[in-house]
């Protein structure tokens, strides 16, 4: 069975909303995610920093401190050949979560 | 940001912490000017920022753990939980520890030694390339001296070295030094202009020799070592240039050498070769030159001996009356400055090495039966979600950390101990002085040592890892009876391995011991106690060997001396007694048959006062000893040991016997013999007394000995004085008790012996721990074994027996597989033994019964234990 929880939802939000646009800083994941969603999903912001952190260092995210748009400091994430890797299968793995889920809610 | 740079960073917490802190405010102040630019008020905009984020302290602390989830600060806590653990088992901890230092101190201070002795570089060139040539004669131990014509024919016809130089050492081997109204006697030596280069030594003042040197009558120019610079003109940048008076004739200093490349050691005033005495220069008897060779690149070394062979073969066959029999040995410089010591250096490093892998495994063994306590706690904490790896870098930590404080405890012992290795290799004889000044504690030292904890550390992280089960539910269940056969057999099999280990450190120990004994028990055939020894050379021309002037400073000298209280007797010789003497001659025992040339005989040959072999305890077996008026009348009498009238003498009255000397030369000396004395073992107490001749005289350079009635060195400042009212300027030199001479030149066997003899007690007690270990163990794990047994019928002497048994097997064991490796280490050590077998029984006996006594006692102990266990007790603690 698929492994798959929160954490690993979380994870996903954040590699899918990197591959589609490019390098970001963290508030500028939490706006895509909650535009992209239609303000449906609003993560707690602070818990988006040890997720971002820890994907750095298991090699799925690298990162650079450079200029953002209003010329402030800011620490600019990136997805890594492995990061790409890692989405895949976690999108695979999300798939199967919601046609498990999918499932019982049609059987009840 | 690369993994290298997170691990650089990760060494840098604040800095980490910084950046986190940037990154998390950046967050915050941009959700903030987002709720400003919607409108809201600033006080507003801010709480609904923080409010969204979530606790930034929390957050930060979060990501910061992510950060450093495999940093420093996490193995930081590792190190620190461990030294929590060994506080709360102090026995195990201080008993481990201890183990560790004793064996990695032991180890540190022999491999010091080994570092210095064999493997480091030599301050020289090329050095593994230079050799020395030697000329070797049947009759002479060892290689010895080169004679001046010899030397400079090897030179023109050698084919094999880049170059050849040579140096000469020519009693007397100091000269006075007057400079600045000081007098002191210095060393000098002879050499080759091409010493310097051939050792590839630059000066670091001025300049060294060159050819002109070698030749020219303008030659009064010294080199001075870097210690006699020091010693002699206070380090004077200006020395080069200056006059100084050497033996009352002056020299121009023209260049000091760097400081530790004096060769020969000793030296400290280098003059051209050219200053020898022409009759030296010229004759093929007197051996003078120590030849050196730097061998051509590539070139081996038995093909160079082959090639020296050759020239010395057609020398003898020009030359047979001086060359016959004289043969070539080439030496590797190192050998040649330290290969006396090998041997020694070489077995206390293989027991110390021993030694330090019992320590190794008793640790492991202590290791192992905490492990065996802890196994349960293990087993939880992995149920709990700790991984493999996490519990090893945990136990890893442990362990590191008990290698390194025995690590440095046993450092300290080291420190402690060189002194003590630097005087016993100081007066071993054949090995360089600055050489076994330099074993010290140094860096490569050091690293090995950290290299051996670390190693140890490794291994026994690891031991106890490979015993943790990997099945829960076998580990959890009480009594654990599954696997404590497998364990304690391991753990039996280590402690076999000790006893092993120990018998043959015993056996070399008491090997050693028994050498050292017998040494000591030798009747040198004179009494060395109170017996002073110092050295005096008068300078010449103003006196010459033999005579007048020479003869009446000595008979005055000895005349004062005399009538001191504390002075028995005194007498002149010209060999120290108990030191190597190459002050020999050939000889013929007229009215012989006749010998072809380069057949004839050496004997060691004295010149000596008449009062010598009073002052020495020598007797008078046959005729009479020396009278002042022998000396006086420059009468030519022989007086001969023991050893010299039974090889050459028998079958002749000794009295009426003469012995022809200068017999290369068209008409020898025939001098009548006219007494025997008894032998003395004055080459050194290893070698048996030679055949040895005495001739009355005193030489410029002289040996005065002192029979004392008081302690003997009270009484050298006497001799001073006396020397002093004579001549203001004369110095003495080599004060010396002939005790210290005697102990000096057994320092390195006593050393060794002692080392060893520590050694052993070292092994005997850890492989007792060990035995003690492994049984008290294996009674805990029996207690319900022995239980039922008792229940059916077994008495207290059957259980008694039965854990004696179980000793005995892994004792005996031990034992006979120590013996057959200790066979193999002793044939190998057998070059340090002195009359000892390297199969002596008394060693075998002792170490056995040694072994076995401690063996008991630590067995006794555990199965006392065992017998008085309360059957019903034991069943019940299941």
């Amino acid at each position: 069975m698929a492994r798959s929880d929160l954490q690993g939802t979380l994870d996903l939000l954040v590699l899918k909303t990197l591959s589609q646009t490019g390098p970001l800083y963290g508030y500028g994941i939490v706006l895509h995610i909650q535009s992209a969603s239609d303000d449906l999903l609003r993560i707690e912001e602070g818990s988006l920093y040890p997720a971002l952190h820890r994907m750095e260092q298991r090699g799925w995210l690298s990162s650079q401190w450079s200029l953002s748009e209003t010329n402030r400091k800011v620490k600019y994430y990136k997805l890594t050949a492995a990061g790409r890797k890692q989405l895949e299968t976690a999108e695979r793995d999300f798939e199967q979560l919601v046609k498990g889920v999918r499932a019982i809610f049609r059987y009840a | 940001m690369s993994l290298l740079s997170r691990i650089w960073a990760l060494g840098f917490r604040a800095k980490i912490d910084h950046e986190i802190e940037d990154e998390l405010k950046e967050h915050i102040r941009m959700r903030t000017a987002d709720n400003v630019a919607a409108g809201m008020p600033a006080t507003e905009a801010r709480r609904d920022a923080v409010l969204r984020f979530g606790n930034p302290t929390a957050v930060r602390e979060r990501v910061a753990g992510v950060d450093t989830a495999l940093s420093l600060d996490n193995l930081w806590n590792d190190i620190r939980f461990a030294g929590r653990r060994l506080l709360k088992s102090p026995g195990f901890s201080i008993t481990a520890i201890l183990t560790l230092a004793l064996g990695i101190g032991a180890t540190t201070a022999i491999f010091s030694a080994a570092y210095s002795v064999l493997l480091r570089s030599l301050p020289f060139q090329h050095a593994d390339r230079i050799v020395t040539i030697n000329e070797t004669h049947p009759q002479v131990a060892g290689g010895g001296e080169v004679t001046f014509p010899d030397y400079l024919d090897w030179r023109s016809q050698q084919s094999s070295f880049e170059q050849l130089a040579g140096y000469s050492i020519v009693s007397p081997e100091t000269v006075s030094l007057v400079w600045d109204g000081h007098a002191e006697q210095v060393h000098r030596v002879l050499a080759s202009s091409n010493l310097f280069s051939l050792l590839g030594v630059a000066p670091s003042l001025g300049r060294t020799f060159v050819e002109q040197d070698d030749t020219s009558n303008v030659n009064h120019v010294v080199v001075i070592s870097a210690e006699a610079w020091q010693r002699y003109f206070g380090a004077d940048r200006n020395v080069v240039g200056r006059n100084v008076d050497l033996n009352g004739v002056s020299f121009t200093i023209i260049g000091v050498l760097p400081p530790g490349s004096a060769y020969p050691a000793a030296g400290e005033f280098w003059m051209p070769f050219s200053l020898m005495d022409k009759e030296s220069q010229a004759s093929r008897v007197w051996h003078t030159v120590n030849v050196l060779g730097r061998l051509k690149p590539g070139l081996e070394l038995a093909q160079a001996q082959a090639d020296m062979q050759t020239i010395a073969a057609r020398l003898a066959r020009v030359y047979p009356a001086t060359n016959r029999n004289v043969g070539v040995l080439l030496t590797p410089l190192r050998e040649q400055l330290v290969g006396s010591l090998r041997p020694a250096v070489l077995s206390l490093m293989g027991c110390v090495v021993l030694v330090l892998l019992i320590a190794c495994a008793n640790v492991a063994n202590l290791l192992l039966a905490r492990a065996a306590a802890h196994s349960q706690e293990v087993a939880v904490r992995q149920a709990l979600g700790a991984s493999r790896l996490r519990l090893f870098t945990q136990s890893l930590s442990e362990t590191l950390l008990l290698c390194l404080l025995g690590g440095v405890l046993g450092t300290v012992f080291a420190a402690l101990t060189l002194p003590l290795l630097r005087m016993a290799f100081e007066h071993t004889d054949g090995a360089d002085p600055s050489l076994v000044q330099s074993i010290q504690l140094n860096i490569p030292v050091l690293l090995v040592t950290l290299v051996v904890c670390v190693f140890t550390a490794i291994l026994f992280g690891l031991l106890p890892m490979l015993k943790t089960p990997r099945k829960l539910t076998e580990a959890l269940r009480p009594g654990d009876r599954g696997s404590t056969g497998r364990k304690s057999r391991s753990r039996s099999a280590l402690v076999s391995a000790e006893i092993a280990i120990a018998i043959v450190v015993l056996f070399l120990g008491s090997l050693l011991i028994r050498s050292f004994q017998k040494l000591i028990q030798i009747d040198p055939g004179f009494r060395t106690d109170h017996l002073l020894s110092l050295e005096i050379t008068l300078p010449q021309p103003r006196y010459e060997d033999q005579a007048p002037a020479t003869n009446h400073f000595y008979e005055a000298l000895l005349e004062k001396l005399r009538q001191s209280p504390g002075i028995v007797s005194a007498g002149t010789t010209n060999a120290v007694p108990l030191n190597a003497s190459h002050s020999m001659t050939r000889f013929l025992i007229a009215g012989a048959a006749p010998l072809a040339p380069g057949a004839f005989p050496f004997a060691q040959i004295r010149y000596v006062s008449p009062d010598f072999f009073r002052t020495m305890g020598l007797g008078v077996v046959k005729g009479r000893g020396f009278k002042l008026k022998d000396i006086e009348n420059n009468s030519n009498l022989f007086i001969v040991n023991q050893a010299f009238a039974q090889r050459y003498l028998a079958g002749r009255d000794p009295l009426t016997s003469s012995i022809l000397l200068g017999v290369l030369s068209p008409h020898p000396d025939k001098i009548p013999v006219i007494g025997i004395v008894s032998n003395a073992r004055d080459l050194g107490v290893e070698t048996d007394a030679e055949p040895e001749l005495y001739l009355p005289g005193f030489g410029t350079h002289a040996v005065i000995l002192l029979r004392t009635n008081v302690d003997p060195v009270g009484v050298a400042a006497e001799v001073r004085d006396a020397v002093r009212e004579l001549d203001p300027n004369q110095p003495t030199y080599h004060v010396q008790t002939i005790d210290e001479v005697l102990s000096d030149s057994l320092a390195r066997q006593k050393m060794t012996a002692v080392l060893l003899g520590i050694f052993a007690l070292l092994a005997l007690t850890l492989a007792s721990i060990g035995i003690y270990g492994v049984i008290a163990y294996s009674v805990t794990q029996r207690t319900r074994e022995i239980g039922v047994r008792m229940a059916v019928g077994a008495n207290r002497k059957n259980i008694l027996l039965l854990i004696l048994r179980e000793a005995a097997t892994l004792t005996g064991l031990g034992i006979l597989a120590g013996l057959m490796g200790a066979f193999v280490c002793a044939h190998f050590a057998r070059a340090l033994l002195f009359q000892t077998s390297s199969a002596d029984l008394v060693s075998v006996c002792a170490s056995v019964a040694a072994l076995l006594l401690v063996a008991l006692l630590a067995a006794v102990l555990p199965a006392g234990r065992a017998a008085t266990i309360h059957p019903m007790e034991a069943l019940r603690s299941e």
